[in-house]
């Protein structure tokens, strides 16, 4: 029987959150635990895409073609050495939301593409770019669940409201069946009061679940793509790695 | 200590068009209502109105209108107390599913 395939969106519209960094690192630690995990970079930056070990600029068919209709997402999926598959990214990727932009339906792209492949994985992760276009709609529209990642400083604090507005307008126009899962605090510093405010105001103002564990700040995180691996692998008995495990526990509880 | 008028400056969630920017249009701006060549000019699909048997739910304290199914509305209004008398713009008191707080909400049910 075909597993019932989760999608979870990461998204924030905020940069510099650790979206990137939460997919692969949520995507390694679901796979360590045995489930088939593919990972959708939809940023045209390509961090997600470098980051487990692929060369952006030497990829031939990324989620680019697949959201033009050139080609399945099956021909473009590739494995990773961290054990979960990746459709990959490419710079083109910034013109795809142009191109998107005047076709009707165009909210519906990604979902389309996906539901080729989507049973075959236990669950999906999209890594959205930190804007809130098209690409983004896409994810939210695709997804079943949403994951905020949250920088516990003010400005961050301030994007999760703007997000918000967004995920109602696709709950009420495009995608009833979408659900946030919570705000999950990263880089998180629980000695500042500024973090613990934030992350009390975020909960209380928005009603949203937060995460646990909150993801600790470490310069771990930052190491782990030059050698084209999460950190679950680069530093195993790091914290941030166990918080990572421990997250993804939580999640297929 | 965060100063408590830092998070003041943030506004309250379903504020997209606050009352500022509805001030300073001179049609005003219903609240949350998308700008088709702004955020919404992203969106290929309109909004429809509801069908028939659909919920819809407003809530007093944040202003979101949420659409919601029978059984998320019968989960929601575990409690609640209905006063139609005395309150008509928002008669029900139950949980805001967009919020999440008990307060006063209007439930609208589409013939």
């Amino acid at each position: 029987m075909a597993p019932v395939s989760r999608t979870i969106a990461v998204a924030n519209q905020k940069g510099g959150v650790a979206k990137t960094t939460t997919v692969a690192s949520l995507g390694s630690a679901l796979a360590e635990r045995g489930r088939k995990v593919l990972l959708v970079d939809l940023d045209p930056q390509s961090c997600l895409t470098f980051s487990l070990g692929l060369d952006p600029d030497a990829v031939e068919l990324s989620v680019h073609d697949v959201l033009l209709g050139r080609v399945g997402a099956s021909m473009a999926i590739q494995p990773t050495a961290d054990g979960v598959d990746l459709l990959p990214a490419t710079i083109e990727l910034a013109g795809t939301e142009a191109q998107l932009l005047s076709r009707p339906g165009r909210e519906y792209v990604l979902r389309s593409a996906l539901e080729e492949v989507s049973a075959a994985y236990d669950v999906v992760l999209l890594d959205c770019s930190p804007s809130l276009g098209v690409l983004t709609l896409n994810a939210l529209t695709a997804a079943d669940e949403l994951i905020i990642p949250l920088q516990c400083e003010m400005l961050s604090h301030r994007g999760v409201g703007q997000l918000l507005d967004t995920v109602a307008d696709v709950q009420r126009i495009l995608n009833p069946r979408l659900r946030v899962l919570g705000v999950l605090p990263t880089m998180f510093d629980g000695r500042t009061n500024h973090a613990r405010a934030v992350l009390a105001d975020v909960s209380e103002r928005y009603g949203l679940a937060v995460l646990e564990p909150a993801i600790p700040k470490s310069v771990r995180f930052a190491e782990a793509p030059a050698a084209g691996r999460s950190v679950l692998t680069t530093a195993r008995r790091a914290r941030g790695a166990d918080a990572y495990r421990e997250l993804a526990g939580t999640l297929i509880a | 200590m965060t100063s408590p008028q830092g998070f003041d400056r943030l506004r309250k969630r379903g504020d997209a068009a606050d009352s500022a920017s509805a001030r300073s249009t001179p049609t005003g701006i219903a609240p949350h209502r998308l700008d088709p060549q702004g955020r919404g000019a992203l969106f290929s699909v309109t909004e429809q109105p509801p069908a028939p048997g659909a919920v819809t739910v407003t809530c007093s304290d944040c202003e979101q209108t949420t659409a919601v199914s029978p059984r998320r509305l019968a989960t929601l209004a575990l409690p609640s107390v209905h006063l139609p008398m005395i309150r008509r713009d928002h008669p029900s008191w139950m949980r805001c599913p967009a919020c999440g707080k008990r307060t006063w909400v209007k439930i609208v049910i589409t013939l």
